[in-house]
């Protein structure tokens, strides 16, 4: 079934976190560039939020971000490559 | 270390079951120039290099190219778990099926089983960053070959996203590489192993 909120959510998890990578293996080579190294601060925080925003309505997408209040989700939510979600 | 992730760098949905295609694509989990091999060789290299920051971007396209390992065994997955036994012998899937069942495992797109060989840890950061940047730009041709020979929309996507992927990690290795050469000892005029001694004893 596919949830177009959930979508939207992981969407938004994904771009952040590409924006992230991107920093992380320019700065890997570029260490003193000032202007990454802030573009990585704001990129960070974006990715965070988003990461927060997915998992508080849609479950874990790392094993510390589990709710433990009565089943173990990480094992409950779709994993991804099940087109399930 | 690793932690995992519980999401695909760049979202995989295949609607339409092709073991052509998947038979295709699962060249780039354990084929020569496929993600697998990526992973292992850029890991392996890390404890050889004289510089953290190459460490770095060792580390870092190493941890990226699991992630691409994933999308490509999604990609095989979704192209073959919903296929009739009279799809597997029509599409030519009856050979790998016999052995694996829809399982997903690595071989090379002819069938040749992932091999130790299609990578190199040499020990020498000059040779082993000229290997990567090799191993970055087969990857992109085996990237476009595949984008030669299927036509579905769904898998064309994702593959296009792991292409770029390829330019890009190119393009940081190649810093890498300048970066290692201009920290060569002066009197190493032949680029000599600077990991193992500074000049090769001259």
């Amino acid at each position: 079934m596919l949830n177009n909120g959930k979508c939207e959510a992981l969407q938004a998890v994904n771009e952040a976190a590409f924006v992230l990578q991107e920093l992380v293996l320019y700065l890997d080579t570029h260490p003193r560039c000032t202007a990454g190294l802030s573009r990585y601060q704001q990129a960070k925080e974006a990715y965070h939020q988003a990461v927060e925003a997915y998992v508080m309505q849609y479950g874990p997408l790392m094993f510390d971000q589990v709710q433990a209040d009565g089943c173990w989700q990480w094992v409950e939510t779709p994993w991804p490559w099940e087109m399930e979600d | 270390m690793w932690s995992y992730e519980k999401r695909l760098q760049y979202p995989v949905r295949i609607k339409n079951p092709d073991a052509r295609a998947a038979k295709i694509i699962i060249t780039q989990f354990g084929g020569p120039d496929g993600e697998l091999a990526a992973s292992m060789r850029y890991l392996s290299q890390r404890y050889a290099m004289p510089y953290r920051n190459i460490a770095g971007v060792l580390t870092d396209i190493g941890t990226e190219e699991l992630a691409h390992m994933e999308m490509v065994c999604a990609m095989v997955h979704q192209l073959t778990r919903d296929l009739t036994i009279e799809q597997i012998k029509a599409q030519g899937f009856a050979d790998y099926f016999v052995d694996h069942t829809v399982g997903v495992y690595p071989v090379a797109a002819a069938g040749t089983p992932f091999r130790a060989e299609y990578f190199q840890s040499k020990g020498d950061v000059i040779t082993d960053l000229h290997e990567n940047m090799a191993a970055e730009q087969k990857a992109r041709t085996t990237y476009d070959n595949i984008i030669r020979l299927v036509d579905d929309p769904d898998i064309l996507e994702p593959i296009r996203f792991l292409r770029e992927r390829e330019i890009v990690h190119y393009q940081r290795f190649g810093e890498a590489l300048r970066y290692a050469q201009d920290q060569l000892h002066s009197r190493n005029f032949y680029a000599c192993n600077p990991g193992f001694d500074d000049c090769c004893g001259n």
